[in-house]
């Protein structure tokens, strides 16, 4: 995925918290949200639903970031096109999906979008999250950090800038 | 297959609707229906997940019950521990704030269900090829309606988020009131849609209407069985979606139940359990479990209210009412239109809050003497949702039992896949038993919008399945898609 400095990004991360670790997409978007991150807006909800086709309009690059029951470790990362295959409910959507629907209905689609999906491996009722999926969240960040931060300001007015080609 | 054995239908998960459910039916040697059930093999647990936690986390942590209605919980949560910290009237600003947090959720909620989960039945067929039967499907044929769709969503997505006070995780409500008022800019921001949100609902009902017209006779006897109402309606009769009294009637419109207080539930309400399902069953308990189980959700709740306090509403109504001279309308297809109803109202309650100035009010909170039980309910988009909580003297619960809206269906979406097994399903061969014809039994669950989640969607989940089994459980055909 390559940035410039004036690419907007979304990072459309969901999950549940309260099931284990169905809560990593979340526990990923938050800590990002927390970071002084220029140019990266953070949404977070419990699933991808239909209406937020219509948020992906604002936004040059999309990463959605959601908990997966079968990546491979510690986590994966892919480019998306838009897919009208479905899954077997429309109350919650595929990204791929959606990506359709944005195409469909508005008549464009970020320019690129991708997938983080961190693998978990415990989805019961738990506000806990288990230690494998902790290491794979750890993993996940600090190659969000390495690679896809474009300018971060510090709270003293200094900028770190991180121009990449992933 | 001998056309003379014992054969096992499995719809395996039931599609478009939100969780996990599946359907067997057994038919007999003669291909008579011998059962069909609705089978939900997903365990909830979050009745225990809540207990030890303060009873003032309770609005927040049941959101995460639900992906898909969580204001709902969140409301009725808030409802309930209002009444533990013995705040038994809400501020004018605090009512009306959680009223359009209510009212946007069953916009938003509604409106998903009619365009993009039963819309591809309505507007295909229910045989239409399974690739085109979807949201898809509905985008390419329609894009500026499907594209409305997707703005109405947002819009009642914009109205949680500006009383809720966030998209996920939401605090407005809290017990005893709320936590924030609606700022005089959210205000104008809600205000300068308003106006074509109503009229795109309108536009919403006018198209379920004109399908439905255009085959009344056959919407009115698909998947149609009698059954009792339940609902909550405000104390003079009228709908009301926020607050009320527990009424019940029969399928003929005899009041069984009326004026019942929330924390009198229990005396009137029951739960059985069955082996076959995480589900339960409720009942009305001076009918007992054969003859007590209701429906609720739109339909219910058009069929018990006397009147609707919106003019477009109202007269719409009147009109559905008309078909059965004002008796219950007990057509599964009939939710459809209710649904589309409260849609309009929803809107028109929406554009009414959104001109009183008490939103920009500033006491938000009330506080009396402290109860250690709570019980509230709500009209959820799905129907009559109950929350009850005791809680001991370190102020944690004790003790949690939701009874959620589509358990309050449950019998009813027995019912409906038995009926429509017999209508569709009796006296088929194998090959006569086409994805189509099993999609008549998701039809007619669809139309209950039931909502089976725990909000749980990982990434690699399973695909409709769909299994053929003889009288002694072999395995004969299967399809997956």
């Amino acid at each position: 995925m390559r940035l410039s400095d004036r690419d907007r990004v979304l990072i459309l991360a969901f999950g549940n918290v309260a099931r284990g670790d169905d809560s990593l997409g979340i526990r990923f978007g938050e800590c990002i949200s927390n970071e002084n991150v220029e140019n990266v807006d953070v949404e977070m909800d419990y699933q991808l639903k239909i209406e937020m086709s219509a948020d992906l309009l604002n936004y040059d690059k999309v990463v959605f970031v959601d908990a997966s029951v079968s990546c491979r470790e510690p986590f994966e990362f892919y480019k998306i096109e838009p897919d009208t295959s479905l899954g077997f409910t429309t109350h919650s959507m595929k990204p791929e999906t959606l990506l359709t629907v944005c195409k469909s209905c508005f008549g464009k689609t970020p320019t690129e979008t991708w997938i983080l999906a961190i693998r978990g491996y415990n989805f019961d009722l738990a506000d806990e999250i288990s230690e494998r999926a902790l290491k794979n969240l750890s993993d996940a960040l600090e190659f969000f950090r390495n690679n896809l931060v474009l300018k971060r300001r510090y709270e003293d007015g200094t900028e770190e800038k991180n121009y990449i080609d992933y | 297959m001998s056309a003379k054995s014992e054969k096992k239908i499995v719809i395996n998960p039931v599609t478009r609707i939100e969780g996990h459910a599946k359907v067997t039916i057994l038919l007999d040697d003669k291909g008579k229906v011998k059962h069909a059930r609705l089978h939900v093999i997903e365990f909830r647990g979050f009745e225990r997940f809540v207990q030890g936690r303060f009873y003032w986390e309770a609005p927040t942590i049941v959101q995460r019950l639900c992906g898909i209605c969580p204001v709902s919980h969140h409301l009725c949560a808030a409802k309930a521990t209002d009444v533990i910290v013995g705040a038994k009237k809400l501020t004018p600003t605090a009512e009306k704030m959680r009223r359009l947090m209510h009212y946007g959720q069953t916009l938003q909620s509604h409106a998903l269900h009619f365009f993009h989960l039963c819309s591809p039945d309505l507007l295909f067929g229910f045989d239409a090829p399974v690739e085109q039967r979807n949201v898809i499907g509905v985008i390419k044929a329609d894009p500026e309606t499907a594209k409305k769709a997707v703005l109405l969503r947002k819009y009642g997505q914009e109205v949680i988020r500006f009383t809720a006070g966030k998209r996920i995780h939401g605090t407005g409500a809290i017990p005893g009131g709320i936590n924030k008022n609606l700022s005089t800019e959210e205000r104008d921001i809600l205000a300068k849609d308003i106006d074509i949100i109503l009229q795109w609902c309108i536009e919403a009902l006018e198209l379920c209407k004109k399908v439905v017209k255009s085959k009344l006779d056959f919407f009115l006897k698909f998947g149609a069985f009698d059954s009792n109402h339940l609902s909550i309606v405000r104390e003079d009769g009228c709908l009301d979606l926020y607050d009320g009294l527990l009424r019940a009637k029969t399928a003929d419109g005899k009041i069984i139940c009326d004026k019942v207080k929330p924390e009198d539930y229990l005396d009137y309400i029951a739960e059985e359990v069955r082996p076959w399902s995480y589900m339960k069953f409720p009942f009305i308990r001076s009918l007992g479990k054969e003859k007590g189980w209701y429906r609720v959700g739109p339909l219910s709740r058009i069929n018990n209210c006397d009147f609707i306090d919106t003019p477009i509403a109202e007269k719409e109504r009147q009109e559905l009412m008309s078909l059965t001279k004002g008796k219950p309308i007990n057509a599964s297809m009939a939710y459809h239109w209710a649904r589309m109803i409260e849609l309009v109202h929803s809107a028109e309650k929406i554009k009414e809050l959104l001109s009183d100035p008490e939103l920009q009010g500033t006491e938000l909170i009330t506080q009396g003497k402290r109860q250690k039980r709570g019980v509230a309910w709500i009209e959820a988009p799905r129907g009559t949702l109950f929350h009850h909580y005791e809680i001991n003297d370190n102020d944690q619960i004790v003790l949690a039992n939701l009874i959620v809206s589509t358990t309050n269906n449950n019998e009813p979406m027995n019912k409906v896949v038995e009926v429509l097994a017999r209508d569709y399903l009796e006296g088929k061969s194998e090959k006569e038993i086409t994805e189509g014809l099993l999609n008549h039994i998701e039809v007619g669950i669809r139309a209950y919008d039931p909502c089976l989640s725990c909000a749980t969607h990982a990434l690699g989940q399973m695909p409709l399945h769909v299994q053929l089994y003889d009288h002694n459980g072999a395995l004969l055909d299967e399809a997956i898609r």
